[in-house]
């Protein structure tokens, strides 16, 4: 979600599309665990009047956010990293 | 479940969280389910897509770091604490309301008072109608077990009226003088008014702090440059007052959570211990009324109907199940809908009221004789013994002394019993001699029934006690009774001259 984010400030019904064609969850936990990151800090949430319906609110990424986005990217790198080594030298 | 029910679910089981926090999320999943339906989904999948509700609250309520002991049940102290505050806080909101309206309001609202006080008096008449034929039946039929049960009935009757009083008056009131806002307010008021007094007092000291730093940070970044900029704005935005506020107050409740949890589990404890008291009587009571039931059924297979006691019968029963279902659910700390409660309440005391009159018209010209039913079989045998060997003769209380000189120095017992009742024996004891009526005793439960059947059918009744107990008469000349009597009286008891008198007319056996 972090990365989706990241990318493009989303909003709810939005982000929780995008998390459902990547990953298989119930939607109604989307939401929940939205409601974390922005108690965290690391989102933030901005609310947007539209024309064609109600006023949305749609979420940004923090500065706090986008740091443990890195940090959590570096982690999934080592840890894919070492994996991938494992396996390599396991073949051989 | 379709989308409202969905979100008053939501609502309700979210209640613990700040009123603001609460719409805010119950807006974005109405929102969800409003563009889901919008791509085309209907009301009810969509729903159903979101997942289990159960699990939305744990998750939700987790980010916010409250533990999962919250997020579907309510101690029953909680419930009870809340309902009591509730009850305060609608006694002060109608005091309020009355204080505002003018003379004649006020006295329109009395008489509605006083005729609510009215209609609670009434209701007590149908509960002591129960209250004594209940007390009537186990008087009858269950001699010994039957004063335990009267006082579990008439102490479950008791505390069940004066429940459902209170609850009557508080409703009424309720929904006659506030407004459905105003018991919104006084619900949300009580449940965080104070932490709100608190902590404004806190976060407006903090704020003025919290506002200068921010500005000398701004001042500093602006002269280091860009990066800084964002980190000072960053800072600022964390520490803005109400963020204070927040987490100060989401600290202060969750060190609150943290010591309540075990005063809340003493008082947890001790209330439940209250419950389970009640529960039993209460457990009895249904199971007592659901076998009354089957024997109602009983007797209309066999072509007795009564309306009055069935439905009288009825309505207990179903109450009972509820009361039991009720304190079940509270002693689960599981919650209970005001409406079901005042409900099946009211279907109860209809029942019971409709019974009860009908019963009392029914049964107004039935016959009550104090005597065993007639025509029933009756078998006898007879022993004689010398006088001297039993000067004491007979301690039983239905002993009929017969003169009749032929007798000499002999006394002759005999017993006359119904036969399908019991099977007495005499047995001799020292100077005395003593009927044994617990020998080989039968309960003939079919006979008893025909009886009963015959004796409903004609609307008559008997003391069926009597089937049980043989009488007795003892032949024996002047000469031994004047020496029984001498007997008797030397052993500092009184003789009871009535044994010799002739009881036939007042014979208790037919």
């Amino acid at each position: 979600m972090l990365v989706i984010v990241d990318q493009k400030d989303r909003y709810g019904y939005e982000l929780v599309e995008e998390v459902s064609k990547i990953v298989d969850v119930n939607e109604g936990t989307i939401y929940p665990i939205l409601k974390r990151l922005t108690n965290e800090r690391y989102f933030e949430s901005y609310l947007v009047e539209s024309t064609e319906g109600p006023t949305r609110k749609y979420y940004r990424m923090t500065v706090a956010g986008k740091r443990h986005k890195d940090e959590l990217l570096q982690e999934w790198q080592n840890f894919e990293s070492s994996v991938n080594e494992f396996i390599k030298g396991s073949e051989s | 479940m379709n989308k409202n029910e969905f979100i008053e679910s939501l609502r309700k089981r979210l209640d613990i969280l700040e009123q603001s926090e609460i719409d805010d999320i119950v807006s974005e999943y109405s929102e969800h389910i409003d563009e889901k339906v919008k791509s085309g989904v209907s009301e009810e999948k969509a729903v159903k897509d979101l997942g289990s509700i159960d699990e939305i609250v744990s998750e939700t309520l987790a980010a916010y770091k409250i533990k999962d002991r919250y997020s579907g049940n309510r101690d029953a102290t909680d419930a009870i604490g809340r309902a009591f505050s509730q009850f305060v806080g609608v006694l002060a909101k109608v005091l309020d309301n009355i204080s505002k309206k003018n003379g004649k309001d006020i006295f329109k609202i009395l008489i509605e008072i006083f005729l609510i006080f009215l209609l609670i008096m009434i209701l007590k008449i149908p509960v002591e109608i129960l209250k004594g034929f209940g007390s009537g039946i186990f008087m009858l039929l269950f001699p010994p077990v039957g004063n335990i049960l009267n006082f579990i009935w008439v102490f479950v009757i008791e505390i069940s009226y004066f429940v459902i009083a209170i609850v009557m008056l508080f409703t009424i009131i309720k929904n006659r003088y506030l407004t459905k806002d105003e018991i919104d307010e006084i619900k949300r008021s009580f449940s965080d008014k104070d932490v709100k007094v608190g902590m404004s007092k806190i976060s407006d000291e903090l704020a003025d702090n919290i506002e200068e730093i921010g500005e000398d940070f701004k001042e500093a970044a602006k002269e280091i440059g860009t990066e800084f900029k964002v980190a000072a704005d960053e800072i600022r935005k964390e520490f803005t007052p109400r963020k204070v506020e927040e987490a100060m107050r989401k600290q202060k409740v969750e060190s609150e959570r943290e010591n309540d949890n075990i005063i809340l589990g003493v008082f947890d404890t001790i209330a439940k211990i209250f419950l389970l008291l009640f529960t039993i009587p209460t457990f009895f009571m249904m199971i007592g009324f659901i076998i009354a039931f089957g024997f109602m059924i009983v007797l209309i297979v066999n072509g007795i109907v009564f309306i009055g006691p069935f439905l009288v019968i009825i309505g207990l029963m179903s109450f009972s199940i509820f009361l039991f279902e009720l304190m079940v659910k509270l002693l689960q700390s599981k919650r209970i809908s005001a409406g079901k409660i005042i409900g099946s309440i009211v279907a109860a005391f209809i029942l019971i009221g409709v019974g009860s009159a009908l019963t009392a018209g029914e049964f107004a010209f039935a016959d009550y004789t104090n005597k065993a039913p007639a025509g029933i079989e009756t078998n006898s045998f007879e022993k004689t013994y010398e006088y001297e060997d039993v000067p004491g003769l007979l301690d039983y209380y239905s002993t009929k002394y017969i003169i009749d000189d032929e007798m000499g120095t002999e006394v002759k017992v005999e017993v006359i019993y119904y036969k399908d009742f019991s099977n007495p024996t005499l047995v001799r004891s020292s100077n005395y001699i003593n009927v044994d009526i617990y020998n080989n005793a039968s309960y003939k439960g079919r006979k008893l029934f025909k009886i009963l059947k015959n004796d409903l059918q004609d609307k008559t009744f008997h003391n069926y006690s009597l089937l049980y107990k043989p009488w007795v008469n003892v032949y024996l000349s002047q000469e031994s009774y004047d020496a029984y009597r001498e007997y008797i009286e030397s052993q500092g008891r009184y003789f009871h001259e009535d044994n010799l008198e002739y009881y036939n007319d007042e014979h208790i056996y037919n």
